[in-house]
């Protein structure tokens, strides 16, 4: 456990345990920031670096009259359409940083909603990084929802990374 | 301390030498009452100093309950602080107590505050609202 470096007993448990940081990532300038704040804390604790962002899968609405016009290929194709999109998403936002700080980031991808997946994805042992606000909800919101949910329930203590830049001023992600 | 920080982070790094690491200790009015979560929280906020190299400030917010009023069948008190002291209460002494709490709260982490500065604040006031107060953009609030 990097957390507690200075106890003896934390470092046997890191033999065992190898804890990590773990940034969610959405591609907000918000998750940006959490990520640069990621990199610089895994660089201090000398730990692995986990990347992880999460996608979902939408039916589009269809009038009832129509049927259903998607057969199980097209649907899946839509699938995995957006898992791929969501694949390249998270190595646009990570790649060019990883190279400039020259550190491993780690990429997962996990299909549910925000939270859900990046509660799943952390132990005791790890620390979760978040942006205090993503791409969802107001732009005045002062603490988004899925920061709210990690820091309700993830198992591991929470970075809620508060970004310096207007929460409206949207630019595209390095 | 942030190594080749891009252009998104440097104000991060050049304010690094003010950073500060804030720790906030529950206490719930009852003399050395003090939670399992908060003590975590500062063994973390002084290992998390420790690798930035920054100091902690722990700060404890105290309270005392309302008796700006007729509560409750208990006859009014007055409106001012210093009716406080027709209840036999010296508002120094509990914010003594509170300055106690918390230096027993550093007392029991031990060898891990070693080496670490620690600055302490104690506050009367919402524990919410102090906490928020006492930390700047910069700073890493921990609870």
């Amino acid at each position: 456990m990097t957390g507690v470096p200075t106890d003896p007993e934390a470092n046997e448990h890191s033999l065992r345990v190898e804890s990590a940081v773990v940034v969610g990532v959405d591609g907000s300038p918000g998750s940006s920031e959490a990520l640069h704040w990621a990199i610089a804390e895994a660089r201090l604790r000398n730990a692995p670096l986990r990347a992880v962002h999460a996608w979902t899968y939408f039916e589009p609405a269809v009038p009832p009259l129509l049927g259903y016009p998607y057969s199980a290929e097209s649907v899946d194709s839509i699938v995995d359409d957006r898992r791929q999109a969501a694949g390249q998403m998270l190595e646009r936002a990570t790649t060019e940083l990883a190279s400039v700080h020259d550190i491993e980031i780690e990429r997962v991808i996990g299909e549910g909603s925000a939270a859900q997946v990046l509660i799943d994805a952390v132990g005791h042992e790890d620390l979760l990084v978040v942006g205090s606000r993503g791409h969802g909800g107001f732009a005045n919101l002062l603490l988004g929802s899925v920061s709210q949910q990690c820091a309700l329930h993830a198992s591991c203590p929470v970075v809620i990374v508060r970004g310096t830049k207007p929460a409206d001023a949207r630019e595209e992600v390095s | 301390m942030y190594p080749q920080l891009p252009e998104g982070a440097k104000e991060h790094d050049q304010e690094h030498g003010s950073e500060r690491e804030v720790e906030e200790t529950v206490g719930c009015g009852r003399r050395g009452d003090k939670s399992v979560g908060s003590k975590a929280a500062l063994r973390w906020a002084l290992a998390e100093a420790r690798l930035r190299n920054s100091l902690v400030r722990a700060v404890h917010a105290w309270t005392f309950g309302y008796i700006g009023g007729s509560v409750e069948g208990y006859p009014y008190w007055g409106g001012s602080i210093g009716s406080y002291t027709s209840l036999g209460v010296d508002l120094n002494d509990l914010h003594r107590a509170a300055e106690g709490l918390l230096e027993r709260a550093i007392a029991d982490v031990g060898t891990e505050a070693e080496g670490i500065e620690i600055e302490r604040q104690v506050v009367q006031g919402p524990a919410a609202q102090v906490l928020v107060q006492a930390a700047s953009p910069r700073d890493l609030l921990v609870v």
